[in-house]
């Protein structure tokens, strides 16, 4: 066996190919923002999840009442876990800005993520509003979807099954961020924004939902 | 040869080192892997009839494009034989089309993994399990290349548990998903023949699946008889088909259920109609589960304004997806979808000669 104990050293150190593939995202800028909201038309996009209806009833009374928005259209998606498309398209068309609620589940963080990319793309300035469970899956998603520095604004989790008052209640707390992320400078937003979750240093404690491996 | 893929360095030669470097690193499935050194991928691409930097698709939700070349890493981890190559290129193409919603499947908090049904030559060719303990354990074609696609969806889509794949529960289906349907103990024309393509051409579908359901009947000598219990056992509250319309439900028949089915004269689109009508919610049960409002309303609810009404779980009799699989036994299998996803089928190259 002698012989064999230098090949065996050299042997131990070894390569393999990385298995992940490459992604090739381009990253964009999100969209220039309003000087201010006196006078704008603000979309509210419901995705149906279940009290995204009663938030944004609520952030929109405010809006007009407090900010001097001039006017809300709503729309709603008819189910959360496919992309607005056409809502979109009309709301980009028609909306000075839009406030989008909300991801607080996969599929639905998935395809509001998607969607406020879709808007920020188009030039339309989007408040997107996730669940802080979820967010850190909304901000990879944006990430991955070429707008890392996609304002995600939170609430607690869970929303559904929340009492109407404390979901009007979150959206008085939410409220003054929204604000800001549609009418801050825009480099200042993004570089707020873009690694504020994921890259945390705050410890969160998950040990409830997720076993370390 | 040449690889674009970057190379991780690992302290040790053996799969015990490979494994746990690997594990750690988020990149398994929890199981030993077999070490994807550049000597084994090269053998892997050899089973290939594309070039290695072929783009085959873009996985979501990470958005990793996934190569020839990838595939082949993520099949040598699995334990593939280089001739599964072919089936796991089809199925990475069939996902990434965009009605199955990729994007929303390997996201959610639904309990959903992509079930493969093969079709064609290369079931033989392969011994792809089509009988006894189709979704079981057993058999390598269908353990390996089910594994492969789910390394696919963590390693390229970014599919790691509670980080992109957010599942709340996730299911056993999500370690591999991979049966072949038994043609020669169907009735009826195979699954990929009644989609268009011919009998000897090779397919793979996939599909957006629950975890199966057990149907048992070893009583009915009737199709409407041993439907009916189908039909119950779709007609639960709770699945995502009772609240979304954009989606499927199939019909795992065993060969004896099926036998039964078709001796009372009945075609798949009997099949197909009758669970359209039966497997049903009355209104008044999907609002005592609470599908009634925001997340769950939907066009075909504000249609009905009567308690009575009863709401099929897919919009069209077509949605219901039938095929045959099993071994000897009176049971059959239901299998509910994520809800918004549509089964995807594409055409397996070189699976005859080709």
């Amino acid at each position: 066996m002698g012989s064999n104990d230098t090949e065996t050293e050299q042997s131990r150190a070894t390569a393999v190919l990385d298995p992940r593939g490459t992604v090739n995202a381009a990253s964009d800028p999100i969209a220039d923002r309003l000087g201010s909201l006196a006078g704008a038309t603000v979309g509210l996009l419901d995705n149906s999840k279940a009290n995204a209806d009663v938030l944004l009833a609520e952030i929109g009374r405010l809006l007009e009442s407090e900010y001097g928005v001039a006017e809300t259209l709503s729309r709603r998606k008819d189910k959360s876990p496919i992309p607005a498309d056409s809502i979109a398209t009309q709301l980009h068309q028609r909306c000075d800005a839009v406030v989008n609620a909300y991801g607080d589940c996969g599929s639905c963080t998935s395809w509001c993520v998607y969607d406020s990319v879709h808007l920020e793309r188009a030039g339309t300035p989007t408040a997107t509003v996730n669940s802080d469970e979820f967010v850190t899956l909304g901000q990879s998603e944006a990430r991955s979807l070429g707008l890392p520095g996609l304002p995600l604004v939170t609430v607690p989790h869970p929303m559904g099954g929340v009492p109407k008052a404390e979901v009007r209640e979150r959206a008085r707390e939410v409220l003054p961020e929204i604000v800001a992320v549609l009418t801050r400078d825009r480099d200042a937003l993004e570089a707020d924004y873009e690694n504020r979750y994921l890259d945390a240093d705050d410890a969160v404690d998950t040990s409830t939902l997720r076993c370390p491996i | 040869m040449e690889f674009t893929s970057e190379r991780i360095d690992i302290a040790a030669d053996d799969v015990e080192a490979v494994t746990d470097q690997l594990y750690r690193a988020g990149m398994t499935d929890g199981l030993p892997v077999v070490p994807p050194t550049p000597e084994r991928v090269e053998r892997m691409l050899a089973g290939s009839h594309r070039e290695p930097d072929e783009a085959l698709g873009v996985v979501p939700p990470k958005y990793g494009e996934a190569t020839v070349e990838t595939v082949a890493i993520n099949a040598v981890l699995a334990g593939c034989r280089p001739a599964y190559m072919p089936v796991i290129e089809a199925a990475v193409e069939a996902m990434t089309d965009e009605s199955f919603n990729l994007y929303g499947v390997n996201a959610t908090t639904h309990p959903v993994a992509p079930l493969l049904v093969l079709n064609g030559p290369i079931v033989d060719e392969l011994n792809v399990n089509y009988g006894y303990n189709a979704f079981g354990q057993g058999w390598r074609a269908n353990a390996t290349i089910g594994r492969a696609v789910r390394l696919l969806l963590v390693n390229v889509g970014g599919g790691v548990p509670g980080e992109m794949d957010r599942a709340t529960h996730g299911h056993p289906g999500k370690y591999s998903y991979c049966v072949a349907e038994n043609e020669r103990a169907s009735p009826w024309e195979p699954l990929h023949v009644r989609r268009g393509f011919d009998a000897d051409e090779s397919t793979v579908t996939v599909l957006g699946a629950d975890a199966p359901h057990e149907i048992n009947d070893h009583v009915h000598g009737d199709a409407a008889g041993v439907l009916g219990v189908a039909a119950d056992v779709f007609a639960t509250v709770g699945n995502n088909n009772t609240h979304h319309s954009g989606g499927e439900i199939a019909l795992v028949l065993g060969p004896e259920h099926a036998e039964t089915v078709a001796g009372d004269g009945w075609t798949v689109e009997d099949v197909q109609w009758y669970l359209y009508d039966q497997a049903r919610n009355t209104v008044a049960d999907l609002r005592a589960a609470g599908v009634y409002d925001n997340y769950t309303l939907h066009r075909r609810f504000r249609l009905e304004e009567s308690s009575d009404a009863r709401i099929p779980l897919v919009e069209r009799p077509q949605d219901v997806v039938v095929f045959v699989a099993g071994g000897a036994g009176k049971h059959s299998l239901a299998l509910h979808s994520f809800g918004e996803t549509r089964s995807v089928t594409r055409s397996i190259d070189g699976g005859d000669g080709e």
